[in-house]
């Protein structure tokens, strides 16, 4: 019998020691390891020679056996030059040469070469590392240095590792195109592509307008910058040779015969000397129709609409910022500084022609500048707002008319109010911050809310409420679907709030006091409501949910009621944290499975059970590994 | 405060990461860590070797082993066993809640441990891997094989999905073949027939 050879062993090493142990204790421990626990035998020999080492203090007479290995600092990038004989490191670098390998134990071998020095390489046949490339940064770890012929060269064996990294040298630019003088006069007009539509390797001819300029970063490079037309943006670079005229940031040009590129999958025109460009002035400048604001993508565009807020900027380098709307919709814009543009007027009406819309962070904002033609519409016409359905929202600036469906308990002390809008077709949270000209919403009343900025927040959309206008319709009604969900996992976390609780007496308050008695509304109070709830983290591995279960829950889950939960919360000395830990004990770690309303990832329980093995689910992945046996 | 709460009160609302389920056998092969963003509270994650990204595990098993460690800070260690092989748990003051939960359990135990992956070099060069424990609960045998179920799907998972960014990646660093990890998915769901 294993177990009794394992015992023997066991017995044997302590006796060597001068130490005895009875041989059905240690028989009796071993076995009830192995098929009590299903622990494999080494372990289980493993863990009792521990344990009895414990027994008689001889602990560092067994330091192989200790529980786990101590931690070490993390891996340090050694420079190339600092390498030294024998050394095991962790280095970065470019490869700048590969060799035909010599021998078939030699998977590849090189040049590796980082800030300090170079060094050659040899990877092992044996490593089964993936290929590296010349041209391409890795880090490489664990790989050991050695001597030949007084030259350093370092090993990467099976225990090394290879990352590809981004450059850590910078390789010289390449450019398109031959050297020359000659830059066309332009005169060829071509047909005029839409950046919207280029395409990499393509060569096109585009018009639009230098929204910006970079500092050149190379002597290669004579101007590199962002280029607009009417149907979107795209960055540009004119390389020295070209011996191009150069461009300014505000005017037009028309481009012809550049060579679109593709980089880190963004789209640039490089103009090189097979280009030309020519400026364009007066009539030539492309004609741009009026778009509707609620249509307008990234590019050049025309507008008319109305400026409906202006706000303080919060960037010294603008000049203003505001929200401008029309019949479809709103955009957010901005006058940068120096671009001495007169401030726009709240609640009037403007033609701006040539502004260019840009996408920022998922938004998109339109930007004012010094060519951008802005005139005032002088008559008064009427805005309604079009109104966007909830589901059909974007990160940017729209109308909404919802329900207040739920309400959070504020969890922020510059909070002032949190929860759920919804219409028929779906939920958004809102969010108002203290701040004296805002009010708290009234639960189950329905409002319309103008122009507010809706943003993305934690992967779900949200709406901030101050600098909005915001308007009840009294009588109103709307019906939010709900549906009931189920939601599996492990109970991973209980937190804060759980446990018996107080809960506000204020009538149709009921809002959980802190451990002060203070109510977030009505201050502090000296009687209450018990109840008895969990809030916890449901966890299946791929997703997580904040899930809330109420006081009958609770009871069914662990026989506690809040007629026990006080009793236990009175006689003990830890109160009510006494129930919290009992209940945590009991709920932590295991798995259950939820139904009750979902919302925005929070979901406050009806229903939780307990959810057991399941045979035939095993049966299942059995057949699915696909092994035989 | 847990660290969920703590930061909770941080932002707001706060979506907490998934504990991915991974066997022992698999963890201890993890050998790339890595964060993106260079927010001050942007995770660190590790890469299973199946495939995935991960800032936070989920294991359960026997807890055979714990040890405190009284030097300058006071710690744990301890041993969990799956049917794949051994988890090495550090439990520090840092995670006041496990370590209040530790001290109270005598091994063996069924437990299921939630925390996150720690990857360093032994002075001989080798990786190795510990679990920096959170929570930990001692369980039912039921709990213990549900995780060994729901462990073997989410395996299966990883190795059945198309290949991504990460998947490639961990491809370059593990050269094993997918068909070694069904083997030992295999063998874990197979110790439960006893």
């Amino acid at each position: 019998m294993e177990i009794e050879e394992i015992a023997d062993r066991i017995i044997a090493t302590f006796a060597e020691k001068g130490q005895t142990l009875d041989r059905d204790e240690v028989i009796g421990r071993l076995s009830r390891f192995i098929h009590e626990f299903g622990i494999p035998p080494n372990e289980a020999e493993r863990s009792a020679m521990n344990d009895f080492a414990k027994r008689f203090d001889l602990e560092s007479e067994f330091a192989s056996i200790s529980a786990a290995p101590s931690e070490q600092a993390e891996k340090v990038i050694t420079p190339l030059a600092s390498g030294v004989a024998h050394d095991i490191i962790h280095i970065e670098g470019t490869v700048m040469r590969l060799f035909d390998p010599r021998s078939p134990t030699v998977a590849q071998s090189g040049v590796l070469r980082d800030a300090s020095a170079e060094m050659t390489f040899t990877i092992w046949a044996d490593a089964k590392m993936p290929k590296v490339e010349a041209g391409s940064s890795y880090r490489f770890t664990d790989v050991e240095i050695s001597e030949f012929n007084e030259k350093l060269s370092f090993k990467v064996s099976g225990r090394s590792t290879i990352t590809p990294i981004e450059p850590t040298i910078p390789i010289s630019t390449q450019e398109h195109g031959e050297a020359g003088p000659s830059v066309g006069d332009g005169s060829q007009k071509s047909d005029i592509s839409r950046v919207a539509d280029c395409t990499p390797e393509e060569w096109v001819s585009l018009e639009g307008i230098i929204l910006k300029l970079f500092e050149p970063r190379s002597p290669s490079i004579a101007q590199s910058g962002i280029f607009a037309d009417v149907s979107g943006e795209m960055g540009f670079t004119i390389w020295a040779r070209a011996n191009a005229p150069k461009v300014e940031e505000g005017s037009f040009y028309r481009f012809s015969n550049v060579v679109i590129d593709e980089y880190n999958n963004r789209l640039s025109f490089k103009v090189h000397s097979g280009s030309s460009l020519l400026p364009l002035e007066g009539n030539d400048t492309p004609a741009l129709p009026r778009t509707s604001i609620g249509d307008a993508t990234s590019g050049l565009v025309s507008i008319e609409g109305k400026i409906i807020s202006i706000a303080n900027p919060q960037s010294q380098s603008l000049a203003q910022v505001g929200v401008i709307a029309d019949e479809s919709g709103g955009i957010r814009f901005s006058l940068f500084q120096g671009d001495n543009i007169t401030p726009l007027e709240d609640n009037n009406w403007y033609k701006i022609e040539y502004a260019s819309v840009s996408e920022y962070k998922g938004s998109l904002s339109l930007r004012l500048s010094s060519y951008t033609k802005i005139t005032k519409i002088e008559e008064d016409r009427a805005l309604v707002p079009a109104i966007t359905p909830i589901h059909e929202l974007r990160q940017g600036v729209f109308s909404i008319r919802g329900k207040v469906i739920q309400e959070w308990e504020p969890n922020h002390e510059r909070l002032l109010q949190s929860g759920l809008l919804g219409d028929e077709t779906g939920t958004i949270r809102f969010t108002i911050w203290k701040d004296d000209n805002m009010g708290r919403l009234e639960s189950d009343m329905v409002y319309k809310i103008f122009y507010t900025n809706v943003s993305i927040f934690n992967d779900q959309f949200s709406i901030t409420l101050n600098g909005s206008t915001y308007l009840p319709e009294e009588g109103a009604t709307i019906s939010v679907p709900s549906q009931e969900t189920m939601v599996e996992g492990v109970l991973v976390n209980v937190i804060q709030g759980s446990g018996l609780i107080k809960r506000c007496p204020v009538e149709g308050c009921g809002k959980a006091l802190s451990r002060q008695n203070l109510c977030f509304e009505h201050d502090i109070q000296s009687t209450w409501e018990y109840d008895l709830r969990i809030r916890a983290w449901l966890d299946d591995g791929m997703e997580t949910w904040e899930i809330t279960l109420p006081a009958e829950v609770v009871t069914k889950l662990t026989g506690i009621s809040i007629t026990s939960a006080k009793e236990t919360a009175e006689n003990n000395p830890l109160g009510p944290d006494a129930v919290l830990y009992e209940i945590t004990d009991m709920l932590q770690g295991r798995y259950f499975e939820c139904t009750g309303m979902l919302i925005d990832k929070r979901l406050f329980a009806s229903e939780c059970h307990v959810r057991s093995y399941d045979p035939q689910k095993q049966a299942e992945l059995l057949n699915r590994c696909d092994v035989n046996e | 405060m847990s660290e969920a709460a703590q930061q909770e009160q941080r932002t707001g609302r706060f979506i907490r990461e998934p504990a991915k389920r991974v066997f022992a056998a698999e963890f201890r092969e993890i050998a790339h860590q890595f964060r993106e963003g260079t927010d001050e509270w942007s995770p660190t994650y590790s890469l299973l070797p199946t495939g995935e990204r991960c800032s936070r595990v989920c294991i359960a098993g026997t807890l055979t082993d714990v040890q405190k460690s009284e030097g300058e800070a006071l710690f744990y260690r301890a041993r969990v066993v799956d049917p794949t092989g051994t988890f090495f748990l550090n439990v520090g003051s840092y995670q006041a809640e496990a370590m209040h939960q530790i001290e109270k359990l005598t091994p063996p135990l069924f437990v299921l441990v939630v925390g996150k992956p720690n990857l360093y070099a032994s002075p001989d060069g080798r990786n190795l891997v510990s679990l920096r424990a959170e929570m930990i609960a001692s369980v039912e045998k039921d709990v213990r094989d549900c995780w060994i179920i729901e462990t073997a799907q989410r395996t299966l998972d990883r190795l059945d999905r198309p290949d991504d960014g990460d998947k490639i990646k961990a491809l370059s660093l593990h050269p094993q073949e997918p068909a070694v990890w069904r083997k030992i998915v295999h063998a874990a769901l197979n110790s439960m027939q006893i």
